[in-house]
C-alpha cells in the first residue's frame, strides 16, 4: 500500500502472525468453524449467517466474537494448505482456540482495538493488518 | 514471559524438534495471551478430528511420531470419527469413504504412538479420572474442559488439537485465561425461577444463558431455588453453555466447588446485572427447536457421550417398545460405557429393541458427512448441544425432554 495514505486507521490491538494486505470481508455477527464454515470449501456454509455464501479465501475476514471449539484449532491451516485461507481474522476479541489455530497456520490474527471494527471497517475495504503492532490501516 | 532453565533449553532446541516445535508454539500463545509463565499440568486430553485436522494435522503428527516425541503426562483422546467395529456399514450404508475411515486409523495409531490413551472419550472425567480441585490440565474437547473448570475446580482454557499436544509433550502449558483465578469468577448471574427437572432442561437453560452474553470471558452463575441438578445434568449444562455462549467456566451455587455462595461465585466482584429464566422462557427454547416436518429419522443420544446409567435411562424410557422401522435410534459410547453396558446387559437389550450404539465417536462430528447418503433430515435429541451443532450442518433439529424422544423413536413422528 506504498504511496496512499489510508483513509482511516484501527490501533490499540493484540495480534500475531505476519503483517498482510487485503481485501476485507466484514461480519456483524460471530464465527466459528464448526457452525459456520464448510472446511471442504472454505465457504461460510450456515443459511442463517450474514457472510453465508462467501469465500473466506484471501480475505480478511472481519467478525465479532468467536464460537466454538477444536474445530478451528486445526482447519485454519488444513485451509492454508490448500490455498483455500483466509488472509488474517480480526475479532473484536478473539479466544484461545482462534488464537492456537492462526498461530498453528501461521495466519494473522487481531483483538481488542480501541474502536469496534465491525462498525469501522466495510466488506471491500483494502486492509493492512501489523499485528505486532496491533495496527490496522484502512484504504477505501 | 518466564521459563524454567529447561523450558528455555526446549525452546533454543537443546531437547530436540519435536520439544522445540512444542515449546515455541506455548510460548508464543503465552506471549500473545501476557501468560506470566508456564503451568505443570497433571494430564492433557487430545481431539485429533479427523475432517478437520485434515493433511495439516496429519503432518503434524508424522513429524512428532519421527522425532520420537511422547505425551510426559496421561493423556486422553477425544472420540474419533468413525466406529472401527462399524467400519464396512459405515461405508456401505452411511457414506463415508474408505479414505475417510482410514484416515481416521491412521491419526489414532499416531496418537498412541505419541503416548494417548486409547480411551476415545469427550467424558474422561467421568468415565477414566476426575481432574483434582485447582489442578491444571491441558485439555482439548471444549466440553471436557468446561466440566473440569465448573464440575471439579479444576483449570484449563480450551486447548485445541495443537496446543493440547504442545502441552501434552512438555507436560506445561501457558499460565493465562481460566488457569487464573480472577477470569474464573461470575460475572453474569442468572437467576433459575422454573423448575428444571432433566437433562433436556438444564441444556435449555444454556441455550437460554449462552445467547444472554457469548465469549470466553463470560462466566455464568446459576442460582434460586430449584432441586439440585445431578452430575449429568451438570454434564448438559456445561457442553451446551461451551456450544451456545463459548463460555469455559460457570457456577451453579450449592452445586459447584467454587459456588458455595453466590458472593464467592462472584469472588466479591462489583455489582453485576442479573437475568431470571421463567418457565415460560425454557419452553421458548423448545419451541424454538421445532422441525419442519413431524416425520422423525433420528432419535440420537450424545454430544456429551452418554454413562452407563445415562443409557440405563433410555432403557427404562422405551420400556417394552421397539424403535420404529423408519427412525434409527443412536446412543453415543466411549469404550469404557460400552464394556459397562455390555456387561450389564443394557447393550443386548436395547439392541433387540432397535437400538444401535456408536462407540468412540460423539456422532456429531461425522454428522455432516453421513446426511447426503443417507437422506436424513429430521432429529430428536435430549441434547442442547447436540441439536445446535447439527442444526448447523444441515439437520432440522428437535430439542426434546426424554419421554417425547423415546415416544418419537418408537412412532417415528414428533408429537407436536
Amino acid at each position: 500500500m506504498s504511496g496512499r495514505e489510508p483513509a482511516l486507521e484501527l490501533t490499540g490491538g493484540r495480534g500475531l502472525g505476519p503483517d498482510v494486505s487485503g481485501p476485507a470481508l466484514v461480519s456483524a455477527q460471530g464465527f466459528g468453524v464448526r457452525y459456520d464454515l464448510s472446511p471442504e470449501t472454505g465457504i461460510i456454509s450456515n443459511k442463517e449467517h450474514d457472510l453465508y455464501g462467501q469465500s473466506v479465501a484471501g480475505r480478511i475476514l472481519v467478525f465479532t466474537r468467536p464460537k466454538g471449539g477444536v474445530a478451528a484449532s486445526w482447519s485454519l491451516a488444513e485451509l492454508k494448505r490448500r490455498g483455500m485461507a483466509p488472509l488474517g481474522i480480526v475479532f473484536q476479541r478473539a479466544s484461545p482456540i482462534f488464537a492456537q489455530g492462526a498461530l498453528f497456520a501461521g495466519l494473522s490474527l487481531l483483538h481488542g482495538l480501541e474502536d469496534d471494527p465491525c462498525a469501522v471497517l466495510q466488506t471491500g475495504d483494502r486492509l493492512s493488518l501489523y499485528p505486532h503492532a496491533g495496527r490496522i490501516e484502512i484504504f477505501r | 514471559m518466564e521459563l524454567t532453565p529447561e523450558q528455555s533449553g526446549w525452546l533454543n532446541g537443546d531437547g530436540g524438534p519435536a520439544l522445540h516445535w512444542a515449546m515455541e508454539f506455548n510460548h508464543e500463545l503465552g506471549m500473545f495471551f501476557d501468560a506470566p509463565h508456564m503451568v505443570p499440568i497433571g494430564s492433557a486430553h487430545f481431539a485429533p478430528d479427523t475432517r478437520m485436522a485434515g493433511q495439516a494435522g496429519m503432518d503434524l503428527l508424522v513429524k512428532l511420531v519421527e522425532a520420537g516425541a511422547k505425551s510426559m503426562v496421561p493423556g486422553y483422546l477425544d472420540p474419533c470419527s468413525v466406529d472401527v467395529g462399524r467400519a464396512a456399514e459405515l461405508i456401505a450404508d452411511y457414506g463415508l469413504t474408505e479414505d475417510f475411515v482410514t484416515e481416521d486409523r491412521e491419526l489414532f495409531r499416531l496418537c498412541v504412538q505419541l503416548g494417548f490413551l486409547p480411551t476415545q472419550s469427550c467424558i474422561n472425567y467421568q468415565t477414566i479420572t476426575p481432574p483434582r480441585f485447582g489442578e491444571h490440565v491441558a485439555w482439548g474437547d471444549t466440553g471436557a474442559a468446561i466440566s473440569a473448570n465448573a464440575l471439579f475446580g479444576a483449570r484449563t482454557n480450551f486447548e485445541g488439537g495443537p496446543s493440547a499436544l504442545a502441552s501434552a509433550l512438555t507436560g506445561c502449558t501457558p499460565a493465562y485465561g481460566m488457569h487464573l483465578c480472577e477470569n474464573r469468577r461470575a460475572n453474569l448471574k442468572v437467576k433459575i425461577a422454573c423448575d428444571p427437572e432433566e437433562i433436556a432442561d438444564w441444556g435449555a437453560i444454556a441455550a437460554w444463558a449462552g445467547g444472554l452474553a457469548t465469549g470466553y470471558e463470560t462466566v455464568p452463575v446459576f442460582y434460586g431455588s430449584f432441586a439440585p441438578p445431578s452430575f449429568n445434568m451438570l454434564k448438559q449444562l456445561g457442553v451446551a453453555l461451551a456450544s451456545y455462549g463459548g463460555h469455559a467456566m460457570f457456577h451453579v451455587v450449592g452445586a459447584t466447588p467454587e459456588a458455595p455462595s453466590l458472593d464467592a461465585a462472584c469472588g466479591g466482584a462489583g455489582p453485576i446485572e442479573e437475568s431470571i429464566i421463567e418457565k415460560a422462557d425454557l419452553e421458548a427454547v423448545f419451541e424454538r427447536n421445532t422441525p419442519s416436518s413431524s416425520d422423525v429419522d433420528l432419535v440420537v443420544f450424545a454430544a456429551p457421550q452418554l454413562s452407563v446409567d445415562e443409557v440405563a435411562g433410555i432403557e427404562a424410557a422405551l420400556g417394552e417398545r421397539r424403535v420404529h422401522g423408519n427412525v434409527k435410534l443412536i446412543v453415543a459410547v466411549d469404550p469404557q460405557v460400552k464394556s459397562q453396558a455390555d456387561n450389564a446387559g443394557l447393550t443386548e437389550r436395547l439392541e433387540a429393541q432397535g437400538a444401535e450404539f456408536s462407540t468412540g465417536t460423539c456422532f456429531y462430528s461425522e454428522a455432516p458427512l453421513f446426511r447426503e447418503a443417507t437422506g436424513w433430515r429430521t432429529v430428536v435429541t435430549n441434547s442442547a448441544k447436540l441439536a445446535n451443532t447439527l442444526a448447523s450442518a444441515g439437520y432440522e433439529t428437535a430439542l426434546r425432554r426424554m419421554a417425547i424422544c423415546a415416544d418419537a423413536a418408537t412412532m417415528g413422528v414428533l408429537a407436536q
